[in-house]
């Protein structure tokens, strides 16, 4: 087996791991809402969640036939021809450090992000900045400001509007309007989350798949087995077994990362009312789902918060905890460039290498 | 036009609750000047009628406390912080209840050389009832800075009002020990010095909370 191989084999593995985290840290912005308004315990919003992540892709194939437009973007930020298994494990372990960094040091980050900053800085520092595709980058890099402000928008005139059509109505019976709404605005989340997220990580692996069959020194062996996957003589695409296999790792990281959602519900959440809740949620769903049918990657976590300061924003500025738009504010400014400078280096690193 | 004020104008206002809050207050400023004429009133009878004056006063007030929790159970939007709505009028309708028992006290423990102290504290009782009164008038306007200094300036009043009242009470405990009061004499001034401290006090949590409110808003 040589390096080249390993690489590939090492950056998908990577790659799936980043899917299943993905799955286990957003599990609490899909679900955390519906728990706080006593709609559904945890165990069952994990499972409706995790339902709902995988309906994504039957939804986005089956019904409406068409491409993970996500997917596809994330493979399109350089030049098709320089993307190698090299760039690639650069860019997932570039990411990785950055995202292991600020676990640790507890500091914002969002993961779609980091992996953005990756292939950008890989592809950037080895090949030249013309090798950049700067339309996609710029819609993005766009995209990561606009998508939390266009939640908090969204979320603030959708709750205004609705406590303006139901201000006279009894509580009691608008609350459980809202309960049953709430359904639908969770499931809409999680296929946005779907829709959005998982094809991130699928058109990272569809675009090393690719580079398996363009790059010289792969061996005929690997070939033929990424072969059994992949169709390397029909170019660029993301094959549906790569979609399944992404969306069922999503969504156990999801059954498995609602562990530690039933801890934090456990510890109690902001006060949120089923309005409120089904405000942020329909929100934060319409910018995912709208996002990802343009083919923008967003980090679903900031749409979400962007949604719950938006309906906050209802009481008044001072009710909004405005440490969590800050630490939004320092995510935006950290998260791509360093990974960007690790995952370049590396990448510089590795083609020094005699392989 | 501040970025506070253009979201706030797209918010639905309720306003269903102010009204309920003037009553209270309109409520405790009757019973407060009751009480200012019960506490130098000799002729019992006027004082029996003036102590029911009072009740009606906080009957009332527990008429209006009720149809507040039927609203408040019922609204969808509310003007501040729901437990915030609830706990205001709680305390109004308690501040009642402490005007009810200085009332009740000052017809039982009734002596005739009501001292000087005594009395500046049922006014002091009127004043601050007088300056929640337009507090409550203002409440509905905290969007207008003019209004909202108004209402900090006030809530500030009643504080010293009560601080004075404080004093007060301090100096009247000590002063007891040291006149030659019998033993009866000396509970009766006790408990009513007590009684109209405590009310003070009501009225002081009262203006604490509204400066709560009104900075979160």
């Amino acid at each position: 087996m040589n390096l080249l191989t390993i690489a590939i084999i090492l950056s998908i593995v990577i790659a799936l791991v980043f899917t299943f985290l993905n799955g286990m840290n957003d599990a609490a912005n899909s679900i955390s809402t519906i728990i706080a308004t006593k709609v559904m315990t945890p165990i069952q919003a994990i499972i409706w969640a995790s339902f709902w992540e995988f309906t994504a892709f039957l939804i986005i194939r089956l019904v409406l036939n068409q491409q993970f437009a996500v997917g596809n973007t994330m493979a399109n930020f350089a030049d098709i021809n320089v993307i190698n298994p090299y760039l690639i494990l650069s860019a997932l372990i570039g990411a990785a450090i950055w995202v292991a960094v600020c676990t640790r040091n507890g500091m914002p980050i969002s993961t779609s992000h980091a992996l953005i900053g990756g292939i950008i800085g890989a592809a950037w520092f080895v090949n030249g900045s013309n090798v950049l595709h700067m339309k996609p980058i710029i819609i993005t890099l766009v995209f990561i400001v606009l998508s939390p402000l266009i939640g908090l928008f969204l979320g603030f005139f959708l709750e205004c509007i609705f406590l303006k059509i139901f201000k006279n109505r009894p509580r009691k019976k608008v609350d459980k309007l809202f309960k049953v709404l709430q359904h639908f605005s969770t499931a809409a989340f999680c296929i946005g989350h779907g829709s959005n997220d998982a094809p991130k990580t699928m058109g990272i692996i569809a675009v090393l798949m690719a580079s398996a069959f363009t790059t010289q020194g792969v061996s005929p062996e690997t070939r033929e087995f990424i072969g059994n996957f992949y169709d390397g003589s029909q170019g660029f695409h993301i094959p549906d077994t790569l979609a399944v296999v992404c969306y069922i790792i999503m969504s156990l990281g999801i059954l498995i990362g609602g562990k530690n959602v039933i801890k934090t519900m456990g510890g109690g959440l902001a006060k949120i009312t089923p309005i409120r809740g089904f405000s942020a949620e329909f929100a934060g769903a319409t910018t995912l789902i709208a996002t990802s049918f343009l083919g923008i990657p967003v980090s679903t976590t900031h749409t979400i918060t962007g949604g719950v300061i938006g309906v906050g924003l209802t009481d008044g500025m001072k009710s909004v905890k405005w440490v969590t738009a800050k630490r939004i504010v320092l995510s935006w400014i950290l998260t791509i460039p360093v990974p960007l400078v690790i995952s370049g280096l590396l990448n510089l690193l590795l083609n020094l290498l005699p392989i | 036009m501040s970025l506070n004020n253009f979201f706030q104008y797209f918010v639905p206002k309720e306003t269903r609750f102010y009204p309920l809050y003037q009553q209270q207050a309109d409520y405790i400023g009757k019973a407060a000047k009751v009480l200012r004429q019960m506490i130098t009133e000799t002729d019992l009878q006027k004082l029996e009628s003036q102590k029911k004056e009072v009740k009606a006063c906080e009957t009332a007030g527990d008429e209006v406390l009720r149809v507040f929790y039927t609203q408040l159970f019922n609204a969808v939007l509310t003007p501040f912080e729901r437990e915030d709505v609830h706990q205001l009028a709680e305390m109004m309708d308690n501040a009642l209840d402490r005007l009810d028992d200085s009332a009740n006290i000052i017809y039982t423990r009734r002596f005739t050389d009501i001292d000087a102290d005594l009395t500046v504290m049922t006014d002091n009782i009127v004043f601050a009832s007088e300056s929640l009164k337009t507090i409550m008038d203002n409440l509905e306007h905290t969007d207008n800075p003019a209004k909202r200094r108004e209402i900090g300036r006030l809530c500030q009043e009643i504080k010293s009002i009560e601080n004075e009242s404080d004093e007060l009470y301090g100096a009247y405990i000590s002063k007891l020990f040291k006149q030659h009061y019998s033993l009866a004499d000396i509970i009766k001034r006790k408990d009513m010095v007590q009684v109209l401290e405590n009310t003070t006090n009501s009225l002081k949590y009262i203006s604490d909370k509204l400066r709560a409110i009104i900075s979160e808003l």
